[in-house]
């Protein structure tokens, strides 16, 4: 079976990387080509399961992002927090 | 005997688009936008009215028709909330991470898929979903050019699709 020349959008689509016009013109095909909608929600899950980092083994030599440290005021809050439930 | 060909009835015909209206809401809305089921839901009945008063004559398909009702409905939020807003509301990530928990079993399949990849594809995958680079940044980084970062990418997920079914 020949390739929909619109799976090429896909991940450009996911990624909000399509101009204007070419976001339009690939959401107006995929109300009508089913192949390519379900390519689309396939592609869709698997980015989100890829942004939790865990595919990225550090053993596989990535870097994964941690997160930000708590601003100062935060720590206070939470430190603030603390002390009011024990008393 | 040859069963009658009966056209299906306009709730029918329109509750097939749900699935496809959704994902075009939650994407324009942003995935943890409480508002987009109540978007979609008047999105549907719209069309059933419409199709119902013979306002859809059937001069497109009922795709570029839902398509056409659900893209005015998304401005019209869109400028809604500005107006109370004042501004456009802030454009949220999507696929948002917070969007669905989804199984812990599942998430392992994914990652054990990718560790099976070759390191070509992984490295795409990596840069280009989770430290979410544009494709050209990618392509620049890996000294290929933007298309078949956009290739690479396509085909590794086909390749963990293949191995992870749903």
């Amino acid at each position: 079976m020949s390739k929909c020349p619109y799976e090429d959008f896909i991940d450009r689509y996911l990624k909000n990387e399509l101009n204007a016009d070419e976001q339009a013109e690939f959401e107006k095909h995929y109300f009508d080509c089913e192949s390519c909608f379900a390519r689309t929600m396939e592609t869709y899950e698997v980015v989100k399961m890829l942004k939790d980092g865990r595919a990225f083994d550090a053993s596989l030599g990535y870097e994964l992002d941690t997160p930000r440290p708590a601003s100062p005021w935060r720590r206070f809050l939470a430190l603030f927090s603390f002390l009011k439930r024990r008393r | 005997m040859a069963k009658p060909n009966r056209k299906p009835a306009p709730e029918d015909a329109v509750l097939q688009y749900r699935n496809v209206i959704s994902f075009r809401v939650r994407k324009a809305l942003g995935g943890s936008n409480p508002d987009w089921e109540d978007v979609v839901n008047e999105i549907l009945t719209q069309a059933v009215e419409k199709i119902k008063s013979g306002e859809f004559r059937g001069d497109c398909s009922v795709g570029t028709f839902l398509y056409t009702i659900t893209s005015r409905r998304i401005i019209d939020y869109i400028r809604q909330k500005t107006r109370v807003l004042r501004h456009a509301p802030e454009p949220l990530p999507f696929p948002d991470p917070h969007d669905e928990v989804e199984s812990q079993e599942r998430s392992r399949d994914i990652a054990e898929a990718v560790s099976g990849l070759k390191p070509k594809f992984r490295d795409v995958l990596y840069l280009y979903f989770y430290k979410e680079l544009s494709r050209d940044e990618v392509a620049r980084q890996l000294g290929i050019t933007p298309r078949r970062v956009s290739e690479r990418a396509n085909y590794a997920i086909k390749l963990i699709r293949k191995k992870v079914r749903p």
